[in-house]
């Protein structure tokens, strides 16, 4: 037996923000009105207070990797060519953080500063993002 | 000994075919508002209990975890329980367990579906739930198997299509008067009639919407319960059965295990004739005929559902209130969190919160929810 299965998700109150201003060029976190938690990419709530959120602020781009990893092998298990490195970037003073590509001229560091390298065609996408590169 | 249960606050989202939402946000909606029913805060809970359906409905292959953050239900104990289409009323019976042994003083349960992600419908993926060596080679829909029982429980008590249709009608009609409702309408038996024939008995209008939704109760022990709230509704009984796997061995004209779930609930509840006893009845209504069938087995009568329903007795106004909320015919069906609005009905019945559909002196009430293969009851009943 065999069923092709096909979904398509909204992206909801806070992601739809979150994307809009992919689309713009910015990265936008949420902010609780109440207490003042930022979180990257936005919820639709605190999640430190749980009261809903009403605001989203958008931030300074830059951050620092958190931790790397290089993959040679692509999502079907084949050799990847070039091999990938992925970075997790966390942004000063805001909750969360963005996993991306990194620019494979750089060689990663964990707490290298990095800033998000936009696409010229941006259509609303975590794509938007080419990828982070050295600051 | 076991701890009495009480539920201390209720919220839901609206019931619609496509929310434009993601789960997290629906489940957050839902449970800020179970809290702020009730003055108390996320922090305050103890431990989460939560229900949704299968994981191929929403696409994602881990679908406890999303709710986890949007109920708060992070560095604490949360669980995902999960009976088939019986997993909204189950919910609350596995949140009644956690209370009801004494482990926890107040637990957040909390149930939702999103079933607009697959496209271009929900419906194939019901495919899997059959034998894969004796049923799926047919190509069998969901609904097929649901004519079967119908024509059966027609031909045993001799029932017309045009009394079935009159469950159609009042829930559809109930739902009016449900703020979150997605199918309130005001239709005639020959609105339905008239509906395209899907698989013969059954037509369009027999069957409840695929939905996106989400519903959240807050459930507290007794003490904590006299310090929240003046009006807690008590779960005075739960039950829950199961047949086996294989529909074929049931005699499909009577839910006989949900005669057992219930006969489990009234003997915990104290109730002796169901009859008598009980206000208001919210049995599991996916389809026209199931609301009959089911209220058939919670009275443990078989075939008195329908004579009922042809004397008026099951409208809101009737000796017998069935799906005074509208059901999921007319409130709408995102599985996990149809079964969970039932149970919040009784909360908004019995605590006299239902607004324009309340039941007048409206004491005790019952809810149930069914599912799997024809063979999942799960049964809750209340008491003010």
């Amino acid at each position: 037996m065999g069923i092709e299965s096909f979904y398509e998700y909204p992206a909801g109150i806070a992601l739809s923000r979150f994307l809009e201003e992919l689309r713009l060029g910015r990265l936008v976190a949420s902010k609780c009105s109440s207490c003042g938690h930022m979180t990257i990419p936005p919820r639709a709530y605190c999640v430190k207070c749980y009261r809903p959120i009403k605001e989203y602020q958008v931030i300074g781009g830059e951050g620092r990797i958190v931790t790397y990893t290089r993959s040679f092998i692509n999502i079907e298990g084949k050799p990847a060519n070039p091999p990938v490195t992925w970075v997790f970037v966390k942004f000063d003073g805001v909750d969360g953080g963005l996993l991306h590509l990194l620019d494979p001229s750089i060689n990663p560091q964990t707490g290298m500063r990095v800033r998000p390298v936009f696409r010229e065609q941006r259509i609303g996408s975590i794509l938007d993002i080419k990828w982070f590169t050295a600051v | 000994m076991r701890k009495r249960v009480a539920i201390v606050g209720a919220g839901m989202t609206y019931f619609r075919s496509m929310l434009p939402m993601t789960p997290q946000e629906m489940v957050y909606e839902a449970a800020r508002k179970s809290l702020d029913d009730c003055g108390l805060e996320f922090r305050d809970i103890d431990a989460v209990v939560s229900g949704s359906a299968p994981d191929a409905f929403d696409g994602y292959h881990h679908k406890g975890l999303v709710g986890v953050e949007p109920s708060g239900g992070f560095r604490k104990p949360y669980s995902r329980v999960y009976v088939g289409g019986g997993t909204g009323v189950g919910v609350a019976v596995a949140g009644w367990w956690h209370v009801a042994s004494g482990a926890f003083k107040k637990v957040l349960v909390v149930a939702w579906e999103k079933m607009s992600h697959p496209y271009p419908h929900s419906q194939p993926l019901f495919k899997t739930i059959f034998d894969p060596v004796t049923e799926q080679p047919l190509g069998p829909n969901l609904i097929w198997i649901f004519a079967l029982e119908m024509r059966r429980y027609m031909e045993m008590h001799k029932l017309s299509k045009e009394l079935i249709a009159r469950v159609a009608v009042k829930n559809k009609g109930n739902a009016l008067d449900h703020p979150y409702a997605q199918l309130g309408a005001k239709i005639t038996v020959e609105d339905v009639l008239r509906s395209p024939v899907l698989v013969w008995p059954v037509h369009r209008l027999d069957i409840s919407p695929s939905s996106d939704g989400a519903v959240a109760l807050v459930f507290a022990s007794e003490e904590e319960a006299k310090k929240i709230t003046d009006t807690p509704v008590w779960i005075d009984g739960v039950g829950a059965c199961l047949d086996s796997q294989f529909w074929t061995n049931r005699d499909l004209a009577y839910p006989y295990y949900v005669y057992l779930a219930a006969q489990q609930a009234y003997k915990m509840a104290g109730i002796a004739n169901p009859l008598k006893e009980i206000d208001v009845f919210e049995p599991y209504d996916p389809f026209t005929y199931k609301e009959l069938h089911h209220l058939d087995a919670l009275l443990g009568k078989p075939g008195l559902a329908p004579k009922l329903l042809e004397e008026g007795q099951l409208e809101r106004d009737g000796d017998y209130p069935t799906c005074p909320s509208g059901g999921l015919l007319g409130v709408g069906n995102p599985i996990a969190a149809a079964g969970l609005m039932k149970v919040a009905e009784l909360y908004w019945q019995l605590s006299g919160r239902a607004g324009k559909r309340q039941v007048p002196n409206a004491r005790v009430g019952v809810a149930q929810a069914w599912g799997d293969l024809m063979q999942v009851a799960q049964v809750v009943v209340c008491r003010a």
